[in-house]
């Protein structure tokens, strides 16, 4: 009955976290320009990220060691320092996007420049990491990301043609901008499989002191989160085919016309609905990337760490996340536009998969770490094809952005 | 036991489980007709820096010098023979406030971390 | 033509079997990016610049509509038109820029993109000021420029220029 509850809370907590700022502009975007064609990155990541998730709780719950700790303990320092700068690198930017995203929404409840909030912003959020507990961060801000579930029901709404979206989560070939179509499969994948979420991910089976008994769970809670909070991405997808594409809005270069997606079905209740949603998804996840920031430096130079501690119990790393958060706030105070930092760092954080996804081919291999719990054929199949995926997107990044992101 | 498959790199706790660092280095004795025998573990930016070679380690044993504002720094060690345990950390049985290991972390609680409100 | 691109790096790296790929790598991107840069011609600015334009303009539409109906809080309302103004007028000056291989054509594409900065940027006084009327009116004038656009567009890209 306990692990029952714990299941379902965290499944919610998965549901409730998993849009972000990414997953909601390259959603938008693909649906605008290209309708239900790009279901399937959508789906491909989920699965992708469903796998690694399951992984990474495993890990944690079977060997004791979050995932930078394994990297750090079975690859050497020498290994351990490129992932560790490539992760460090890609979610600063994911987090002054997301950053920049509850920015927007502020602005857009306010009419007050977005460059005015990046600062205000970041202080909640260093406010929050400050006096909050992992609990709370967790659990709490994740039940406000339910409110996520608003284009869910939009999507529903809007009776949208079910077999053109199935069709659509079958992998196609573009009839149109074809340069474009690439790049924002190429976003909406690195939006989806986010490092920083398998990594988060298994530092919280550490904080909640998971142990074996978890495999159960942590299995439910990966394949039954993620598959949900992929769900309501697809929502998003649908939701800006439907409204935006279907008006003639293909290109949602400018975050102004966002909140267009959701005034068509719910009148002024959908304006605040969706500035509602982006300020509590951003906000969630700029908690939950400052804190993986703090999470890899300490734990890859084996400092004292813990969400739970007091800010004095553990300097180094509040130090690191009060740097990070303060650190990524400047691009957006500086007035960078966090729609286009937002593509831009899903595309990077898709060609930065190598680095990240190798390892877990070795360590859940390792019965040194998971003992008899070591990956089955389908896990190590999946991850060799993520690692694929993840060498196909480093390549074809760099010349796609120059094509399709401009 | 696989001296660096199974120790190097490895957290390390004192006897009252708190987390003190990574093992960054080891030093080996070399024995005559022996084999070469561990006798300390190390810890630090300095051990990390000679890991990656021989410039990054001058370069952090200058940065260390220069921030403790001491003349010559070492690595810190801790002797092998207070290992009280190996398993998913390494314990050592010495207690980290009577050595140097935090002094960083004690210079950043006192003069940072502590005075900001509600740490 | 991104789909010729990947194609033509793996096959790259099989016949040379990925010595030194770094560098081959880059040495093989090189040639082919700059040519393809080169190839993106002054027409596909244009044409992208026309897509965007269109879009944008279609936003405003849904903005005022918005803001009619009340759906739309009046700073919000303002403050996006004024950014769809912007890129509006943008990619005027953008496809003022191209160089054309019929002039008339041009200006037919450039004055659509006129009239509809224009009308959004009336819309946007309109809605600051709390007209009603000269909103809509704002609004009409989008969609009439929207389709002038369109038809500007078809003869812009006629194979016969």
């Amino acid at each position: 009955m306990k692990k029952l509850l714990e299941i379902s809370l965290g499944v919610v907590t998965s549901v409730g976290g998993f849009l972000e700022v990414g997953s909601i502009a390259t959603a938008a975007q693909a649906g605008a320009l290209f309708g239900f064609q790009l279901v399937w990155a959508v789906v491909l990541g989920t699965i992708c990220i469903i796998f690694l998730v399951e992984m990474a709780g495993r890990f944690a719950a079977v060997s004791h060691h979050t995932i930078a700790d394994g990297i750090r303990e079975r690859f050497g320092f020498n290994a351990f320092i490129w992932p560790l700068l490539a992760a460090l690198f890609v979610n600063f930017l994911v987090l002054s996007a997301e950053i920049g995203g509850v920015a927007i929404a502020a602005e857009l409840a306010t009419g007050i420049g977005f460059q005015w909030w990046a600062l205000p912003v970041a202080f909640f959020v260093w406010l929050l990491l400050w006096k909050g507990t992992f609990g709370l961060i967790e659990k709490g801000m994740s039940m406000l990301g339910l409110v996520t579930l608003c284009f869910v029901v939009a999507a529903v709404m809007l009776h949208p043609d079910w077999k053109e979206v199935a069709t659509g989560a079958v992998p196609n070939l573009p009839q149109h901008d074809t340069a474009k179509y690439w790049f924002m499969a190429v976003s909406i994948l690195g939006a989806s499989i986010s490092p920083y979420l398998f990594m988060f991910y298994s530092s919280g089976g550490i904080e909640d002191q998971w142990d074996k008994t978890y495999i159960g769970a942590n299995r439910a809670i990966a394949g039954l989160g993620m598959s949900f909070g992929g769900g309501i991405s697809v929502g998003v997808l649908i939701v800006a085919a439907l409204v935006l594409g279907a008006h003639g809005v293909t290109q949602v270069d400018d975050y102004n016309q966002l909140p267009l997606m959701l005034i068509p079905i719910f009148g002024f209740w959908g304006f605040v609905l969706f500035v509602v949603s982006l300020a509590i998804a951003c906000f969630g996840a700029a908690l939950e990337v400052a804190l993986q920031q703090a999470y890899l430096v300490a734990q890859g130079f084996g400092w004292t760490w813990g969400e739970d501690l007091k800010p004095r119990d553990d300097p180094g790393f509040s130090l690191v996340y009060t740097l990070s958060v303060f650190l990524a706030a400047v691009p957006i105070a500086l007035g960078l536009d966090p729609l286009k930092l937002t593509i831009f760092s899903m595309a990077l954080t898709a060609a930065s998969l190598p680095l990240t996804v190798v390892p877990f081919l070795f360590l859940l291999n390792d019965d040194h770490y998971v003992g008899e719990h070591c990956n089955g054929v389908i896990s190590n199949a999946a991850v060799i094809f993520i690692i694929a995926l993840g060498f196909v997107l480093a390549l074809v990044t760099i010349p796609l952005q120059i094509f399709g992101g401009a | 036991m696989q001296l660096l498959r199974d120790i190097l790199d490895k957290q390390v706790v004192d006897r009252e489980q708190v987390k003190i660092g990574k093992v960054d280095g080891l030093v080996a004795e070399l024995r005559q007709a022996k084999p070469p025998r561990v006798i300390a573990v190390e810890l630090g930016s300095i051990a990390l820096g000679r890991r990656l070679g021989a410039v990054p380690g001058r370069w952090a044993a200058r940065l260390v010098a220069r921030l403790s504002g001491k003349r010559q720094t070492r690595p810190h060690r801790i002797a092998w023979n207070k290992v009280r345990d190996i398993g998913v950390d390494i314990e050592f049985d010495i207690d980290v406030r009577q050595t140097k290991i935090f002094a960083w972390q004690d210079w950043l609680r006192e003069h940072v971390i502590g005075r900001i409100p509600g740490a | 033509m991104v789909a010729a691109f990947i194609f033509m790096i793996s096959s790259n790296c099989n016949e040379r079997k990925m010595v030194g790929s770094a560098i081959r790598l880059t040495r093989a991107f090189l040639p082919l990016l700059l040519l393809a840069l080169t190839s993106c011609s002054s027409s596909e600015t244009a044409e992208q610049q026309i897509k965007l334009a269109s879009s944008t303009a279609q936003a405003a539409v849904m903005v005022t509509d918005a803001w009619l109906s009340g759906a739309a809080p009046p700073r919000y309302a303002s403050s996006a038109l004024q950014s769809f103004t912007e890129t509006l007028a943008d990619a005027g000056r953008q496809v003022q820029s191209v160089s054309p291989s019929d002039p008339a054509r041009r200006e037919a594409v450039s004055t659509a993109l006129g009239r509809l900065s224009s009308a959004a940027k009336r819309a946007q006084t309109a809605v600051e000021a709390e007209q009603h009327a000269q909103a809509g009116q704002a609004q009409r004038e989008l969609r009439t420029a929207q389709s002038d656009l369109a038809t500007a567009y078809r003869q812009y890209f006629s194979p016969d220029r």
